[in-house]
């Protein structure tokens, strides 16, 4: 092995030529050319003949004429340059979170997290901020459209209605069917119950290609309800994850990051423990304590073993045909894990009865989460970490099936002809399903098929009417979360496009058209009575009841062995390749991709932007005798084929290939054209989520845009890790990992003793790197997209750069991940070199950055130590891949104008900065003036907690801490006085505001032993 | 043969030839600097800007003559960023008792019916890279006329400062001549003696300590 502890990628271990030509670059080559078709010379050819002309006609010297259009009747509280928040909720993937909308003169801006919402408590994920740029998408669908002989024709509603009218629909519904997405909107139940009620013989689908089915047809078996867990990881000292990613990619991950990393304070003595069994790399793998890679088919086997052991101390209460199973099972995969493993997890498990948890991840079948809910059971965590609740919707009839039988059924139903006509809410099943299903010519066979689609997909292709539905943001509606907690879900702003939602449409086919408010307004009456002060209090709060109680469950062990012995899942070679599809961290299940923040958020384990890839550990890749972006080809055991590029990841599961879905979209925007492959064409009706698969290599090499070696800092301990026990043993290790002589500045040093002076504490124990800081800065501070083709010169703009290292062997790495945005050092390079004082020191210890004042030289960035300037280098906000079609046939297609409609979300607060300007974290400079002026106003002191930097605002694990570092009652001094706060690149006596708190990992003391002989072995 | 020493292929007033051109360049330079520095500065475009309104509504007769206050209309300057430009209806709530005849009332109280708001032009632009709080100013005892002017005197409302950043810097340098007690904020007409004394006073009293890092303005 190398010197090196931690490390980027495998480039960097190696320390391969190119990686060190890369390095030694600012940017990447070619950063500073254009090239996307003109030529730069004949762009400034045409340039200047436009400017020459332009000069004859712009003689007037003043500024253009500005308006200045005041409200006629200006609403209540609606004050010029004041932001407005309303209380609303979202839900991506089948857990509605709060969220507070902010809106600056009537247009939605910014979505942060509910502080009085219990999924929320004022953080939110990174696809759930993401909702507000979708609202502005170009590619929407703007009006309903007729197909009429395969060309589609415009329409209006008032045309859609009366085709219902006129028998669109059958009298009784006999031919009708309705597919849903999975929903968890009471008032879309209420009003669905109706509709069947309406047509009495129509049949009712429901369809999510990324779903919790297994558990939650598992859980219907087990406790004879429907009823779905809600983990309490705020109690659970002991975690076990059989591949779950409740951390990353989960409906709830927000609100388990909060209560997962309540209980990761080494100081206050509440530590809890870590152990992941788990396929490919996760968020969530990324923060285990104990982590056994192993591909998925054998995540059962593991549990069996876990389990075996675990009844043999517990079991007097479990059914003697579940005991003998796992025994059984267990026995023929006891080298599968590490026997000091299983005595650790189980040991750990047994002291910690009622604090400890074993979760299930939602690839894993009924048989797993089955058991896994017994044993919660038998260590009587039931009850105490993870809360069972019954929720509307769930009993419904569409609940007794998964979503891939339902939509099998459909398909069948279609086939056969008993279905003629189907109205499909939402989704897309024509991509989002597996691909010997065909899912695309049962429904060419349907008479009529009408879609409520926000923008034309594959399946609106296969559509009579295409009719647009209206965003979250523009329409009514009821949101529950799995706590059981219902939010309403208000609009913001007038539907910008001529769309209906959901429940008006449902209204619309049962020959009512009633408005999404009245619907809404109706179900509720009777829960608020006459009293409008508590519909009122509703939308102000945002909530309409909180949690509810947890229904009482037991775990029937009889039904667990039944669904033991369903298992087929046969004892596959150990050396048989498998893959293993899971949702994408940026675009989910693609529904999403046509968003270009999500796009362009590197995948927190990859790095990869704009596309997906087959992930494999370096071990597998070797052994196939593949490389780096090699393109290969994938075959499924039912013949089915997926060509997609490899990408290596240290640490990922031996002969797994990872590939997240919701790429290769075929019918899509501007954005998402041509991004990624499409995982679905792998997936068959009997291998859905992970299943075998044979590799062969290609000779194309494909491009991926990967940042991961961006900003390298070449092997510095910038990064700095240690155990718990390590920790209790010396806690000053992190500050003595780097020794300096006593420094002193070239320059005479300011004091900064006096008045507020600004700091961040960010605790590298608590990051999970799940992205929500860079979402929230890029929507907060107007950062633009800049497109693959520009990620790959290195000039994406984010201002947090989400550093990703690999320790150890990269067979069984272990990943540590660090946020980096500019350290606000107090004797900072940049100031120094920069000609024009376009960044200079403000007296609270802020480097600003003065945009108006930047030539663009540059010398700032490169003298940079941390990298984190960002060069705006072709006017991006103009340019952007959502602002300009990505398909320009003629040379004038270049000056087109760009669509505006992205630059409503501009936060008005932040200058939008131009073409040739450099931009870097400001600590939200535009937060702290406004509280200033405001405290000042009220002549105070700005109070501790009253700034929130919009990383620290929305951070799920509160691991950003933002104050002012004199005041000693602030929660930034409290954290920069642990003693585990050490600064980055100590040695160049930048004196960094941005201090870390070192990451500690709490590994089970009987197993630092052997893991130590097993690193020392390679 | 020809006599290279004889040929005159320059005439001689080219030996002066770099001079002129040195001098026409330090010319251009300053020429530039001049254009720069004072032409093009806000001082000379900016100031006496005047642009024509779309409903003549003068500020003499209203704030000077009948004495209303400014803050009846502009009624977000103590709390917001933006002093605000009052709302059609604000305008009504005289106007539809008062010269209900006028043609320019009579447009006005087309815009209340319509709903169509009325495009007033901009007289005071800061550009869009800077950031001023007229909250900030007016708590502080900064008064409207310190930048405004005797707007109470104007029929068409003008610019009268230059709003640079020189002019804005001036006074953060060295705000004592420009502060007045709160209550006369808004008091177009307040004058006394010895302004600079009590403006010293004031500034302690009020604790103004005037922020001059770019981050103030800029962000």
């Amino acid at each position: 092995m190398s010197q090196i502890k931690f490390w980027r990628s495998l480039e960097q271990l190696k320390d391969t030529e190119s990686y060190k030509n890369y390095l030694h670059r600012e940017f990447q080559e070619g950063a500073s050319e254009q090239d996307e078709g003109v030529s730069r010379r004949t762009f400034l050819k045409l340039m200047g003949a436009s400017a020459a002309l332009a000069g004859l006609v712009g003689c007037g010297i003043r500024k253009p004429e500005q308006k200045i259009t005041p409200y006629v009747k200006r609403p209540e509280d609606a004050l010029p340059s004041q932001a407005v928040y309303y209380a609303t909720a979202i839900n991506v993937g089948g857990d509605s979170v709060g969220v507070l909308a902010k809106t600056n003169e009537g247009r939605p801006t910014k979505l942060e997290g509910n502080p009085g919402h219990s999924r929320s408590l004022g953080a939110l994920s990174a696809l759930l901020q993401s909702q507000v740029l979708g609202l502005y998408d170009p590619d929407r669908l703007v009006f309903p459209k007729q197909k009429n002989e395969s060309e589609y024709f415009r329409k209006t509603w008032d045309q859609f209605s009366a085709a219902i009218e006129n028998g669109l629909i059958s009298a009784e519904g006999e031919d009708f069917a309705v597919l849903t997405e999975a929903q968890v909107s009471p008032v879309f139940y209420h009003v669905l119950s109706q509709l069947k009620k309406a047509y009495p013989k129509a049949s009712l689908y429901r369809y999510e290609s990324i779903n919790q089915d297994a558990r939650e047809l598992a859980s219907a078996s087990i406790f004879g309800s429907h009823v779905v867990p809600d983990y309490r990881l705020d109690k659970a000292l002991v975690v076990v994850s059989f591949a779950s990613d409740f951390l990353g990619n989960d409906p709830s991950s927000v609100i388990n990051s909060k209560r997962f990393t309540e209980l990761r304070n080494p100081e206050s003595g509440s530590m809890s423990r870590f152990y992941s069994f788990d396929s490919g790399y996760t968020v969530t793998s990324a923060r285990a304590d104990h982590r056994l890679a192993l591909k998925p088919s054998l995540i059962e086997p593991a549990l069996w073993v876990v389990a075996s052991a675990l009844l043999s101390q517990l079991g007097s209460d479990v059914s003697s045909d579940v005991i003998t199973f796992i025994n059984k099972a267990a026995a023929r995969h006891t080298s599968l894990v590490d026997q000091k493993l299983v005595k650790a997890v189980v040991s750990d498990l047994i002291s910690h009865r009622g604090s400890g948890l074993i979760i299930a991840g939602s690839s894993q079948p009924q048989s797993v989460h089955g058991l896994v809910a017994l044993l919660n059971q038998v260590l009587g965590n039931i009850g105490t970490t993870v809360e069972y609740r019954q929720l509307a919707g769930f009993s419904d009839s569409t609940a007794h099936l998964s979503s891939h039988s339902s939509l099998a059924q459909l398909a069948d139903n279609l086939v056969k002809g008993v279905i003629k006509t189907v109205v499909i809410l939402g989704g897309n099943p024509v991509y989002a399903s597996p691909a010997d299903l065909n899912f695309g010519d049962a429904l060419s066979r349907a008479t009529n098929v009408i879609h409520l689609t926000d923008s034309e997909n594959e399946t609106s292709k296969l559509s009579t009417w295409i009719l647009p539905r209206s965003h979250a943001l523009e329409s009514w509606g009821d949101l529950q979360s799995l706590d059981g907690s219902v939010s309403l879900v208000q609009p913001l702003i007038r539907p910008l496009y001529d769309g209906k939602s959901d429940i008006e449409l449902l209204s619309l086919l049962m020959g009512k058209s009633d408005t999404g408010y009245s619907i809404v307004r109706q179900y509720y009456q009777s829960k608020m009575g006459a009293l409008e002060s508590v519909w009122k209090s509703w939308l102000h709060e945002g909530v309409v009841a909180g949690p509810s109680q947890p229904t009482s469950v037991y775990v029937n062990s009889a039904v667990v062995a039944a669904l033991l012995r369903d298992t087929t899942v046969p004892v596959r070679p150990k050396n048989e390749l498998e893959f293993l599809i899971t949702p994408s961290y940026s675009v989910w299940d693609g529904r999403l991709s046509n968003n270009g923040w999500l796009q362009e958020l590197p995948d927190p384990i990859t790095k990869l932007t704009w596309d997906n890839a087959a992930l494999m550990s370096p071990v597998t890749v070797e052994k196939l005798k593949l490389k780096d972006s090699q393109m290969i080809e994938l075959k499924g055991a039912n013949g089915q084929i997926l060509v997609i590029p490899v990408v290596s990841v240290p640490g990922y599961s031996e002969n797994t290939i990872g590939i997240s879905a919701g790429y290769g979209r075929s019918v899509v925007g501007r954005v998402g054209k041509e991004t990624g492959f499409n995982a679905h064409t792998i997936q068959s009706k009997t291998a859905l989520i992970f299943g075998s698969v044979t590799v062969k290599g290609l000779s194309d090499i494909y491009t991926l845009a990967n940042t991961q070696n961006h900003g390298s800092m070449e092997g510095r301990p910038l990064i700095r890790e240690a155990s718990l026990a390590e920790y209790k043993k010396n806690p000053r290790f992190a500050k003595e990992m780097v020794h300096t002589q006593p420094l002193k500045s070239l320059f005479d040093e300011r004091p900064y003793d006096t008045g507020y002076q600004w700091g961040m504490v960010i605790d590298l124990t608590k990051c999970t790197s799940c992205n929500a800081c860079v979402t929230a800065c890029q929507s907060e501070n107007n950062i633009p997209i800049v497109g693959k083709e520009q990620v790959l010169n290195g000039r994406e703009m984010h201002w947090i750069r989400l550093d990703r290292y690999f320790q150890g062997d990269v067979a069984t790495a272990a990943i540590i991940t660090q946020p980096v945005t500019c350290l606000q050092c107090e004797n900072a390079p940049c100031e120094q070199v920069c000609p024009v004082a376009a960044t200079v020191h403000s007296a609270e210890g802020l480097n600003d950055m003065v945009y108006n004042r930047c030539i663009g030289t540059r010398y700032c960035s490169n003298n940079c130590p941390v990298k984190v300037r960002r060069f705006n280098f072709f006017d991006y906000h103009q340019r952007n891949p959502q602002a300009v079609d990505k398909e320009r046939k003629h040379l004038f297609d270049y000056f087109k104008e760009p669509d505006l409609q992205t630059q409503k979300q501009f936060n008005p607060d932040v200058t939008v900065r131009m073409r040739g300007i450099m931009e870097k974290c400001t600590y939200c400079i535009q937060r702290i003036n406004t509280a200033r002026v405001q405290a000042h106003n009220e002549e105070r002191l700005i109070k501790d907690g009253e700034i929130l930097t919009a990383c620290q605002q929305t951070c799920p694990t509160n691991a950003i801490v933002f104050g002012n570092i004199l005041d000693k009652s602030s929660a930034v001094y409290e954290r920069r006085n642990i003693v585990r706060d050490y600064h980055i690149l100590e040695e160049l006596h930048l004196k960094p505001r941005t201090s870390y708190l070192a990451s500690i990992r709490n590994p089970h003391p009987g197993l630092i032993n052997s893991e130590a002989e097993h690193v020392s072995k390679h | 043969m020809t006599d290279f020493k004889k040929t005159n292929v320059f005439p001689r007033w080219a030996n002066r030839l770099p001079l002129y051109i040195l001098l026409g360049v330090v010319s251009v330079f300053l020429g530039a600097i001049f254009v720069f520095s004072y032409w093009l500065s806000p001082k000379n475009i900016d100031v006496g800007y005047a642009p024509e309104q779309p409903i003549p509504y003068s500020h003499k007769l209203h704030a000077g003559d009948l004495g209303i206050d400014c803050r009846y209309c502009h009624n977000s300057v103590e709390t917001q960023a933006s002093g605000g430009v009052p709302s059609v209806e604000t305008c009504m709530n005289c106007h539809t008792h008062i010269k209900k005849d006028s043609p320019h009332i009579i447009k006005l109280q087309e815009h209340y019916v319509s709903g169509k708001p009325i495009e007033w032009v901009r007289v005071h632009q800061l550009p869009d890279y800077t950031y001023f709080n007229h909250s900030a100013h007016v708590n502080k005892g900064v008064g409207c006329v310190e930048c405004h002017g005797r707007v109470d005197q104007m029929p068409v409302v003008h610019q009268v400062q230059p709003l640079s950043m020189g002019w804005c810097l001036e006074c953060h340098r060295a705000p004592a001549s420009h502060i007045r007690p709160k209550e006369h904020v808004t008091n177009m007409g307040w004058t006394t003696e010895n302004r600079e004394k009590l403006g010293q006073e004031l500034v302690e009293v009020y604790q103004i300590r005037p922020r001059e890092d770019c981050n103030t303005c800029h962000r």
